[in-house]
């Protein structure tokens, strides 16, 4: 990888727990780092496609109709076409895709942008869900309030270098900003 | 004149399987900054496409007037002639292009055949100014800050002489700093007398900057506040209005229990692709546990989209490895 290698203790854990990488796919930023295909898919797929040799369709409507309600996407339909849909609830989507797969490392960048207050809980209580079933996620969020009000652990980088970590009982608005903008904790 | 600029009556608009907008009336006074609110899907951008012209005449039933005038807009030039400007947070600048390239495209100045470049230049300079952007004419505009192309937009608007502008949620992918940046230009433009119309989902920006609140819940107007009178709203109560129910939490905190080490990233680097000799990820090492939330706090730029994404697609690489 550019820059420096990769060094997990036990590789073979890591490939085989399965990541998945959501951001908020706006223009542009699907371009940042050209991927492909095979990437691509195997990020998308990844558990459903190991784990499941046939799709079943029934199924598949089953769970995205609950995922529907769960997270309030305002649709007339599950088949309805995602251009369709109002911007928060695209959004909400590419969200509920990814939270299906239930990878074992579910990476959320910038989750709730454009998203309504009362759909951002749904999804609060959906990350929830997810953990209790032992999934671990890593949420970037530029909004403090959801990232001390949601998570066990900060880390907190300035400039590319790992500026701190705190712990969610001793997280307070003043100390991650001070860290984010290159200050100690101290 | 009519206190009112812009007053849309009645407004119903459907798509198939979907009625939009129910009966929608909003109204803007002349030189406010008037806010629109509600839940994902309630009918805010299409009530801004019901306004641009996007979603023609005939489309939908119901008046639109600007000035006391009816409008029939056909096409988004003909509500642009009656002076009204939409920016979408997807940016419509072309990135490729210069500043002063972008303000004048479709109304490029002098002769018809041969555009005065000097005079398009220092016209350029003259609105850069008014929203206090700082930058060349002649910049590349997608060597901009996505905080300035934002502005560079305003200015586009104000080119083409906007009395109402409109902003569907332009703060979204914007740092503070750059938000209040933009809050101050829209507080300058209405003190010299444009109208605003303000979308977002940032109930703290709307508090700060709007002068009246319009509430949509499911295609229908809930109601229009003041935010000046003894009747202003506070944030729990634009919420409660928005989604019809009061909403007293806000982050259902539930204490998790960490298990082991799933991931583990030891002195992590990454290479600014602009310039190699500096590391837009540097050394960085943590671990992420079973069952727990990691945040990943950091100013915008710091480099965080950068480490989790490198670290994702080094990841799916060695599982294409290990598949074929
Ligand atoms: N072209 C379309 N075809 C079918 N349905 C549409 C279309 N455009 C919008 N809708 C529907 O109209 C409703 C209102 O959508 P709109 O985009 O106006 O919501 P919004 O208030 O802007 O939401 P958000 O906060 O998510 O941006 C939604 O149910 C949406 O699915
Ligand atoms: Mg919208």
């Amino acid at each position: 990888m550019r820059g420096k290698e990769l060094k997990i203790r036990n590789p073979g854990d890591a490939i085989r727990a399965g990541l998945a990488y959501v951001t908020e796919d706006r223009k542009g930023k699907g371009l940042v780092l050209g991927m492909d295909i095979c990437l691509n898919t195997s990020l998308a797929a990844l558990r459903a496609v190991s784990r499941y040799s046939i799709i079943n369709l029934f199924e598949e409507i089953r769970i995205t109709e609950q995922y529907v309600q769960s997270l309030r996407i305002k649709t007339p339909s599950v088949e309805q076409k995602v251009t369709n849909l109002s911007g928060g609830n695209q959004q909400k989507v590419v969200l509920g895709k990814w939270m299906l797969t239930q990878p074992e490392v579910l990476i959320l960048d910038e989750p709730t942008r454009g998203i309504d207050v009362g759909a951002k809980f749904e999804i609060y209580k959906v990350m929830n869900e997810l953990v209790a079933k032992g999934v671990c996620i890593v949420m970037i969020s530029s909004e403090l309030p959801e990232v001390l009000g949601m998570s066990d652990r900060v880390i907190v980088i300035h400039q590319g270098k790992l500026n701190g970590e705190l712990h969610w009982s001793e997280a307070t608005q003043e100390k991650t900003m001070t860290l984010a903008t290159g200050g100690s904790e101290k | 004149m009519s206190e009112h600029i812009l007053e849309m009556s009645n407004i119903v608009k459907e798509f198939p399987g979907v009625r939009a907008l129910d009966d929608v009336s909003f109204q803007v006074k002349s030189g406010e900054i008037h806010a629109l609110v509600g839940e994902n899907g309630a009918g805010k951008s299409t009530l801004i496409k019901v306004l641009s012209g996007v979603h023609p005449n005939g489309s939908y039933t119901g008046r639109i007037l600007v000035d006391g005038v009816d409008q029939q807009f056909q096409h988004i030039r003909d509500s642009e002639n009656v002076g009204i400007a939409v920016i979408y947070q997807e940016l419509a600048l072309v990135p490729q292009m210069t500043v002063v390239e972008n303000l004048f495209l479709g109304v490029e100045r002098g002769k018809p055949y041969a555009i005065d470049w000097d005079t398009a230049n220092s016209e350029a300079k003259k609105y850069l100014e008014e929203v206090n952007l700082d930058i060349s004419p002649s910049a590349v505009v997608k060597n901009l800050g996505i905080g300035k192309q934002q502005l560079v937009e305003i200015a586009k608007a104000i080119a083409k002489k906007a009395r109402i502008l409109v902003l569907d949620e332009p703060t979204a992918a914007l740092n503070e700093q750059d938000s209040a940046n933009l809050l101050e230009i829209l507080r300058q433009l209405r003190d010299r007398g444009v109208s605003c119309i303000y979308i977002s989902h940032k109930l703290n920006e709307v508090i700060e900057i709007a002068d009246s609140v319009t509430v949509l819940r499911d295609g229908k107007t809930v109601s229009t506040h003041d935010m000046h009178g003894a009747n202003r709203l506070d944030e729990p109560r634009i919420v409660s209005l928005m989604v019809g129910r009061d909403l007293t939490e806000r982050f259902p905190r539930v204490e998790h229990t960490p298990g082991e080490v799933v991931l583990q990233v030891r002195d992590w680097s990454v290479q600014d692709p602009d310039d190699p000799a500096k590391n837009i990820v540097d050394n960085v090492s943590f671990d992420v546990r079973q069952g727990e939330i990691l945040g990943v706090a950091g100013l915008m730029g710091a480099g965080r989209t950068e480490l989790m994404m490198s670290i994702s697609v080094s990841v799916a690489q060695l599982r294409c490895v290990a598949r074929n």
